[in-house]
């Protein structure tokens, strides 16, 4: 499997939401504002990556048995570590983000990339892996973060940019507003490739 | 027998070394996030106390004695202490709410600050607005207030405000207790 | 906050799924029918009750105690972790169709963010022991409520004429944001 295809898998074929739809939790939860959207992804992005590459350099080690256990401790480890920087250095999205930063530990696209792909291949190949899912990750994320953001607060990014007199939506960013863009999203999409399929 | 043991000893020696990552980490940035909070709160403590022009942090070891006082500032105008802003944290809806307490010397409320809070948004979160806050304005810090006679609550949102009242009960008994 | 107040909010206006989102993937994944979606629902109460005790003791008797509370999410995940083999076990033992029929959703209750988020919230909210049992219990049963409501209608969808599209995840999604929307209507309850 050459690289290029792993990380173009992780991006768009294989994309964790929108294909594989894993991580669905934070998904709906922070996708409100864009920036949240994408700080989540790039967080996540970043424990995937550091969690490939440490679990895909004990793969020879591991029990098998305990391997479970191991990627927890792992994953968890670049979770914890993630969110002291984040604290440190981005304090306004760690206030934002709240209990969805430690929650990334629980994000079945981390584990199932490193039972499925990391705790098999190279260290080079997970790494590139982990970048290509996160990104996928945070792409979807970042998409539909903007479009709550753009009909339910009428801003992208926190830069307004619907007109003057637009009554923002604000419905769509709370809970009952994720589940529905999501869906429709998700319709989209399914529609999207059932024709490119069928060509 | 010994393969479980074995097992064991490498989840062990694996949580060790994640124990060690951590520990260093945490101490590379503990320094920064107190320093960012620290920012946070003189900003608010300017706004309650606008003749103050110091803030010093006590270790009295006494504001300890009130549950739910974390920390305690005093205010110094020319080297006298002109009031407390005292910090508190008490269970709301969504979590904790930070309430920044400012007492003048004499026993009068100054003004108070919710620091930081995670309420109901448009409900919970009214506690933070000046339509609430600013009630507490001039009152005396003699005894406990009592909510819906001294102070209104945000009507729908019970616990964020009692949450609210009851940070600012506990500075009024530090303050009478401990700092007077 | 009293123990009222916390099962109200724990069941109805802080509903994990429906308002805190969370929970979501077994939320999505087994509520296909009503019979897994309530067996699902007992295991995932039993563990969130457990866990979120465990958890609490181990935060207040041992992560305190040592200064080590960066080390609450590792130690939080892999309490759950062990929780959940135990549950599996027991659940394989004593009620074999069911293990069957929750198939690879039991061990996937290790990751259902609903547990590690009860846990960790408990300690956010400073509650005592007993508003942590109170509370891990109400969140549960919040949680089972959601799902189970979910999987009636989804049962019923089954034979109704959905357009291709929307088949499957999208209309699923579509009816959590109706309830997700109905019980908005709780908020100010109290």
């Amino acid at each position: 499997m050459n690289v290029r295809k792993v990380f173009a898998d992780g991006l768009i074929f294989n994309n964790p939401i929108l294909v594989q739809m894993v991580g669905m939790c934070p998904t709906l939860a922070v996708s409100n504002t864009a920036m949240n959207g994408f700080g989540m992804g790039l967080a996540a992005t970043a424990v995937l990556i550091g969690s490939n590459i440490v679990i895909s350099m004990l793969r020879k080690v591991t029990p098998d048995e305990i391997r479970i256990p191991i990627f927890i401790v792992v994953i968890a480890t670049f979770v914890t570590m993630i969110e002291m920087v984040v604290h440190a250095y981005f304090t306004a999205l760690y206030d934002a983000l709240g209990i969805f930063l430690p929650l990334i530990v629980v994000n079945c696209i981390i584990l199932a990339r490193a039972e499925a792909f990391a705790f098999k291949n190279s260290v080079f190949k997970s790494a590139v892996d982990g970048l290509g899912n996160g990104l996928g990750f945070t792409l979807a994320l970042t998409i539909l973060a903007a479009i709550r953001e753009l009909f339910g607060s009428g801003s992208i990014f926190g830069k307004t940019v619907m007109w003057g007199s637009y009554e923002p939506m604000s419905i769509i960013v709370q809970p009952s507003g994720g589940f529905l863009v999501l869906g429709l999203l998700l319709a989209i999409f399914a529609t999207f490739t059932a024709k490119k399929a069928s060509v | 027998m010994r393969d479980i043991i074995k097992l064991g000893l490498i989840l062990l020696i694996i949580t060790a070394v994640s124990a060690g990552a951590l520990s260093i980490t945490n101490d590379i940035t503990k320094e920064i996030i107190d320093e960012k909070a620290l920012e946070k709160n003189l900003a608010y403590m300017k706004e309650i106390l606008p003749d103050a022009d110091d803030f010093e942090l006590t270790d009295d070891p006494g504001i300890l004695s009130v549950d739910g006082v974390e920390e305690v500032y005093e205010a110094l105008q020319g080297g006298n202490i002109s009031g407390y802003v005292i910090k508190t944290i008490t269970s709301g809806y969504g979590g904790g709410v930070t309430i920044l307490t400012g007492i003048n010397v004499d026993g009068t409320i100054v003004a108070i600050r919710v620091a930081s809070q995670t309420e109901t948004p448009e409900l919970g979160t009214k506690i933070a607005e000046d339509e609430f806050g600013s009630q507490f304005e001039g009152l005396s810090a003699e005894k406990e207030l009592k909510l819906n006679e001294d102070v209104d609550q945000v009507s729908g949102a019970t616990v964020s405000s009692r949450a609210a009242i009851n940070g600012v009960n506990a500075s009024i008994e530090l303050f009478n207790n401990v700092l007077k | 906050m009293s123990l009222f107040v916390i099962i109200v909010s724990g069941i109805l206006i802080n509903n994990y799924v429906l308002s805190r989102i969370l929970g979501i993937c077994p939320f999505l994944g087994v509520s296909k029918q009503v019979e897994t979606a309530a067996g699902m629902s007992m295991a995932v109460t039993f563990v969130m009750t457990l866990a979120g005790t465990i958890t609490w003791l181990a935060q207040r008797f041992v992560l305190d105690r040592l200064g080590l509370e960066y080390m609450q999410t590792v130690t939080f995940i892999l309490i759950i972790a062990a929780l959940v083999q135990f549950v599996e076990m027991v659940i394989q033992k004593t009620s074999p169709t069911l293990y069957q029929s929750l198939g690879i959703y039991l061990p996937l209750i290790t990751t259902n963010c609903a547990v590690l988020g009860v846990s960790i919230l408990n300690i956010k909210e400073k509650f005592g022991l007993i508003e942590t049992i109170v509370n891990s219990a109400a969140s549960a049963i919040g949680f089972s409520l959601a799902i189970i409501l979910f999987a009636g209608i989804r049962e019923r969808l089954e034979l109704s004429n959905i357009p291709e599209a929307f088949k499957g995840f999208p209309i699923a999604l579509f009816t959590a944001s109706l309830m997700s929307l109905a019980f908005l209507g709780f908020a100010g309850l109290v």
